[in-house]
């Protein structure tokens, strides 16, 4: 086993695509269109306490009441009432792959997840449109009470630490796409790390649309203990449509003292799926939390990681890669709150757009009085391939305090000329010369991933510029 | 003052304020119109709020308008104030006595008129608008009012409605004028609005200074200012334009200022913020045609509850274009500024080569700095970079300055000092480097040189 | 035309619209080695980049044939596949991209690994790469042979090495590509006496009977380790004169202020290269 990312592309088939889907019965369909009913109807099917029937509820009246978002991508074409909120595509979420129905088992195996388990993982989550259908954790580590289950199931199982953290970083009015989140979610994974454990080896959940018009609201909650680690992974994919999909997920994250979480997306949604997604962390003293954030798929991105420093001593990271494409834009970026002292933060941005795609970095570092001996530094960095495609860089910076040590850089360029004539040079065809600059150009992000996920970054990358430069 | 012209004291977002402000002016049809469709545009025009994106940052909630008096005539004012003493004032003020150059006041501003004006070349014009409505009635038709349009802004409208007092500059095709054009605006008294515009021409390849500096006679008296800026550079022009706003710290600042540039023309533009109470500025460039560059300098020096917002534009919309801005902000006490800035490169602007630099250094935690650099690139052959940092005093140089026997109190005041020479330096004429220099220094509470 | 020769006849290339090469003529045959020796500015190294095929020069008149075949419509990438390599006196630093990576992607270029069909277009290139295991095992060997430590090939090409090693890279390249021509451009600058001698044995290792060699050159000195049997001075965007091995002794001994008075050309020298080469040499 090397460490080398190309080495290991040599072993991935080409025809590494996604777009398939399959034709099955599923166990519930609800109506199409958002409703006080179907909220119900969701609340029902699920058996849930009355006071999560309330906080959907109340959570659906605030998304009516909000404003559209204005600000970033364009979402005018999206139509709340043409998508389907909650697709039931088994009765259970089973423990062992052999006990998931076939054609849902056959579309994970065919993205090569039961395989990834049992390579690299300490767990594996699949979600199929709107229900978790297989949680599997390794036997050491539910003994050491690590727990991770589907968070339908989290509910049931852990009702008191569930409702101790549900919706406390990330109230429903906090924005319009939370709000309707907090209204129908279903699914997503719920971990929990108990004090001073170090889950070694990665955690992944998968997350599948498979139905067309379909609204994906998973609802992912992970609390690290004191001193703990954990690394969760995640992977998205859909059919390629006609029509929208909107994918639209609450993340909260609790690291408590001294512990870390590394948090990491590969995003790769059909180009007709929206993606409107809120994640945030909370950071206490001494802990760490890293988000690892890669968007390749999707029409509309719109996602911004956010960590809280609130404790002495914390650390956040964001480091993201967007990748536009045609028809595509990728509006990304961190948000930092630097509350206590001592705190720091890292924002790395790399972006590349092409056939006409936008990437645009929005971010926003935030320094509160009183966090005082607080550093960030802010990196971003854009290529633009071709004279069709845009790149824009939006950094907001809030300074309330003077004993700080705030940078931001930001370039946007061509792949440079004399990288490209001297590997040419070297006989590399241009097409090829163009792509290893580019994957050269990420790779500092790269490097950062697990390697089975630095691979496919790489080769989807690889597909993405394909026959990019005659 | 207790005694003030009638117009003075009336209200000016009143329609009969207006039709008396206008039956005063001795102008022509075309700005007569034109002053209509400002008022127009004023009164449907609503002021921002902090719900616009643009204005977010700076609360303006606390102005009332018709607390301000519109420019008057000034019938009997001579006989309240000492007419002397307020010009012995204003020159001291503006250290008439030791800068180099033409002066201009403010028709508005008392005393008024142009010193050293015989010395400018034939055909240059500097000179009051009001004074070459008939004289340029082409010049001003065609470029008045035509990089800021009336219903641009609430503040670009009310400023047209009220335009008086301002300047206009022109430089003829080929001619060079070395010594700096000066022009000054003095608020004299309490409640008393500014709306002087100034109107800047350079024929082909022309050359010539401008320096822009306002005042308060009085360091507590309110004040408004609403004004509009407007260059022309023509093909291979060169400007070196200095803003300097210097009101007292009780005076609202609103200023839109554009600036095109065609092939080959080059602006080095200094802005100096150092007076205010709220001010909102929004400095754009539009390089329009190749060759041309601009660079963006700013000073801005805050302290007490200033509150100081700095819009720019590096609007690149032609190809082979350079742009390069470096905005330094020192802040105290409870002093707030904004930086907002943005690099646009359309399309066919390939070859664009633009930088953007903001930089703040805070002296109190109770000061607070945003910075916003943004980049919006539609054209892929480009090298566009920004960049911005905020920190404290440096502990390690202080502690390196102190090691060499310079007292803390110094050292501080060095690095602080230090931090504007880096822009400083960028300056390409040494009188108005040393001028700008003084100026920061007296804010900051340096008059003379440490050491 | 001879087989297997590299020719410049008559080239003549602008750079931005200003005559940088004005009427070069070299012939090199397989298995000889020349020395272009000529002061700061006269145009050695846009000839370098000119037969290599760098955009920025444009040619305004003359041919550069390989084995009787024009080059100079082919794209820099198939003037390597032809053969031709050119170590650069300033390397390019390309981050994020391993040695490992680059090279094997340029070895497998320039060999056509597993190239069925030339396609013209260039568009459908295949991602034909030498197993990892046969080019690692050939990597080692020629890097321990260059005296570059293993852990180079994982660092990003070029990126923060020293001059010294940016030099060892391009002759690690050249061992790896072998080409049939090779132009070092400026190759001994900035190297001091041990990696100069270990560049330059890098080099004579192979050389041979099939390969040509141009060496562009300010100093005599890498003339003492790499042995030319033909010296070419070049002043002005052309060769002005040409000789056997001595003629750069005549150089370092007189200086190009001789060769400039000799021809009554009017370029103006830098001031280091009116003293004698002696000096510098010593």
């Amino acid at each position: 086993m090397t460490n080398d990312v190309n080495e290991q592309l040599e072993v991935i088939p080409q025809d590494y695509k996604y777009g398939f889907h399959d034709d099955r019965v599923n166990s519930y369909k609800a109506e199409k269109g958002l409703s006080e009913k179907v909220v119900n109807v969701i609340s029902e099917i699920k058996g849930e306490p009355d006071w999560m029937r309330q906080f959907r509820l109340k959570a659906l009246q605030t998304f009516y009441s909000k404003p559209d978002v204005t600000w970033g991508a364009d979402l005018s074409t999206l139509n709340f009432q043409d998508i389907y909120y909650y697709i039931k595509p088994s009765d259970r979420s089973e423990r062992t792959w052999e006990e998931v129905p076939n054609d849902i088992k056959n579309t994970f195996e065919r993205l090569g997840i039961p395989e990834a388990e049992r390579k690299y993982l300490a767990g594996v989550g699949a979600q199929y449109d709107s229900e978790v259908v297989y949680h599997k954790l390794k036997e050491d580590l539910e003994n050491k009470g690590v727990i991770f289950l589907g968070t339908d199931q989290a509910l049931k199982e852990h009702p008191d630490l569930f409702k101790e953290y549900f919706g406390k970083l990330i109230p429903p009015a906090d924005n319009k796409y939370a709000a309707l989140n907090s209204a129908v979610w279903s699914g997503g994974s719920f971990i929990y790390v108990p004090p001073g454990v170090h889950v070694d080896i990665p955690l992944q959940a998968y997350f599948r649309i498979n139905s067309e018009r379909m609204g994906q609201f998973e609802r992912t909650l992970i609390i690290a203990d004191e001193g703990s680690f954990v690394h969760y992974v995640e992977g998205c994919t859909a059919p390629t449509y006609s029509s929208e999909s909107l994918h639209s997920a609450v993340v909260e994250i609790f690291v408590k003292r001294g512990g870390r979480v590394r948090y990491s997306t590969i995003q790769n949604w059909a180009n007709n799926v929206y993606n409107l997604v809120t994640k945030r962390a909370l950071c206490e003293e001494d802990a760490t939390m890293e988000w690892v954030d890669g968007n390749l798929g999707s029409s509309v991105t719109m996602k911004y990681p956010a960590v809280i420093l609130k404790g002495r001593g914390s650390h956040g990271e964001v480091l993201s890669i967007a990748f536009a494409g045609k028809g595509q834009h990728q509006d990304t970026g961190a948000k930092i709150i630097h509350v206590a002292p001592d705190t720091t933060s890292r924002i790395i941005s790399k972006s590349i757009s092409k056939d006409g795609g936008r990437a645009s970095y929005r971010g926003l570092l935030k320094v509160l009085e009183g966090a005082f001996r607080a550093k960030s530094n802010v990196v971003c960095d854009a290529l633009i391939l071709d004279d069709k495609s845009r790149s824009d860089t939006y950094p907001y910076i809030e300074v309330n305090e003077k004993q700080v040590s705030i940078g931001h850089e930001a370039t946007v360029s061509k792949i440079n000329d004399e990288q490209l004539f001297y590997l040419m040079s070297r006989g590399i065809a241009e097409g090829e010369a163009s792509s290893m600059i580019v994957n050269g150009f990420i790779e500092p992000l790269v490097k950062e991933l697990p390697m089975e996920y630095a691979i496919e970054l790489n080769r989807l990358i690889q597909l993405q510029m394909e026959g990019s430069v005659g | 003052m207790t005694v003030m012209p009638s117009i003075n004291s009336m209200n000016m977002m009143k329609e009969d304020t207006f039709h008396k402000f206008q039956s005063q002016q001795n102008e022509p049809v075309w700005m007569q119109a034109h002053r209509q469709t400002a008022w127009e545009a004023a009164n449907e025009l609503p002021l921002p709020n902090l719900k616009d994106e643009s204005w977010r940052r700076t609360d303006i909630r606390s102005l009332k308008l018709e607390e301000f008096q519109i420019p008057g005539n000034y019938e009997g004012f001579s006989k309240l104030v000492d007419f002397r003493k307020l010009e012995k004032e204003a020159k001291e003020r503006f250290e008439l006595g030791r800068s180099h150059g033409i002066f201009l006041m403010s028709r508005d501003s008392l005393p008024h008129g142009c010193v050293g004006c015989e010395k400018l070349p034939e055909g240059v014009v500097f000179d009051y608008l009001e004074n070459v409505y008939s004289r340029r009635s082409e010049l001003l038709q065609k470029y008045y009012s035509k990089a800021v349009p009336s219903n641009d802004s609430k503040f670009a409208a009310i400023h047209y409605a009220y335009q008086s007092g301002g300047v206009v500059v022109y430089i003829p095709d080929n001619t060079q004028v070395e010594i700096p054009l000066n022009f000054y605006t003095l608020i004299t008294q309490s409640g008393q609005a500014d709306f002087t515009h100034v109107l800047i021409i350079l024929g082909r390849m022309s050359e010539a200074s401008f320096i822009r500096r306002t005042g308060s006679l009085e360091p507590e008296t309110p004040g408004l200012h609403c004004g509009v800026v407007e260059i022309f550079l023509q093909e291979g022009a060169k400007l070196r334009y200095v803003d300097i706003q210097d009101w007292n710290q009780k005076t609202w600042h609103f200023s839109t200022q554009r600036a095109y540039l065609s092939k080959d023309s080059q602006l080095e533009w200094i802005a100096v913020g150092a007076g205010g109470k709220i001010a909102k500025t929004n400095s754009n460039t539009h390089l329009k045609e190749e060759g041309s560059r601009v660079d963006m300098l700013g000073l801005i020096c805050v302290n007490g509850e200033q509150h100081l917002d700095y819009h720019t534009l590096q609007d690149h919309d032609a190809p082979n274009a350079a742009s390069d801005l470096l905005y330094n902000c020192v802040l105290d006490d409870k002093a707030r500024t904004v930086f907002r800035g943005m690099i646009r490169v359309h399309p066919n602007a390939q070859k664009t080569d633009a930088y953007q630099k903001n930089n703040n250094l805070s002296l109190n935690s109770d000061a607070r700095a945003d910075s916003i650099p943004g980049l919006e690139i539609e054209a892929n052959d480009v090298r566009c970079t920004h960049g911005s940092t905020t920190s404290e005093i440096n502990a390690e140089e202080v502690f390196y300055l102190m090691s060499r026997g310079i007292s803390r109190e110094n050292a501080e005041n060095l690095i602080v000092e230090g931090f504007f020479e880096t822009v400083l330096q960028r300056i390409s004429s040494e009188p108005i480097k040393d001028t700008l220099r003084t100026l920061i220094l007296r804010k900051l509470g340096l008059e003379e040189k440490p050491l | 035309m001879s087989k297997g020769t590299l020719e410049i006849i008559n080239l003549h290339a602008n750079v931005e619209g200003k005559p940088i090469l004005k009427g070069v003529n070299l012939v090199i045959k397989p298995g000889e080695i020349h020395a272009l020796m000529g002061p700061n500015g006269s145009g050695k190294s846009t000839l370098a980049y000119t037969i290599i095929g760098h955009p920025r020069y444009e040619i305004t008149q003359g041919e550069v044939l390989l084995d009787g075949k024009n080059i100079l419509e082919l794209k820099p990438n198939e003037r390597a596949v032809h053969g031709l390599f050119l170590a650069y006196q300033y390397p390019v630093a390309i981050p994020g991209i391993s040695v490992a990576n680059f090279l094997r992607s340029s070895v497998s270029a320039v060999r056509q690994y597993g190239k069925k069909t030339e396609d013209n277009s260039g568009a459908a290139e295949e991602n034909h790469l030498i197993p990892m295991r046969d080019f690692r095992k050939e990597l080692d060997e020629q890097m321990k042979m260059m005296g570059v430590e293993k852990s180079f090939a994982r660092r990003s090409l070029n990126d923060g090495f020293s001059g010294g090693e940016k030099k060892r890279m391009e002759i690690l390249q050249m061992s790896l590509l072998k080409p049939k021509y090779a132009i070092l451009d400026e190759t001994d600058s900035g190297l001091d006496i041990d990696a100069l001698r270990t560049v330059s044995e890098g080099v004579n290792r192979l050389s041979g009977p099939d390969l040509g060699v141009l060496v562009i050159t300010h100093y005599q000195r890498i003339l003492n380790y790499i042995k030319p049997q033909f010296v070419h001075i070049f002043m002005d965007g052309r060769i002005v004169e040409s000789g056997g091995a001595d003629l750069a002794l005549v150089l370092e001994d007189k200086g190009y202020e001789f060769i400039r008075q000799k021809y009554g050309l009017e370029i103006n020298l830098a001031a280091e290269d009116k003293i004698a080469l002696k000096e510098v040499v010593s």
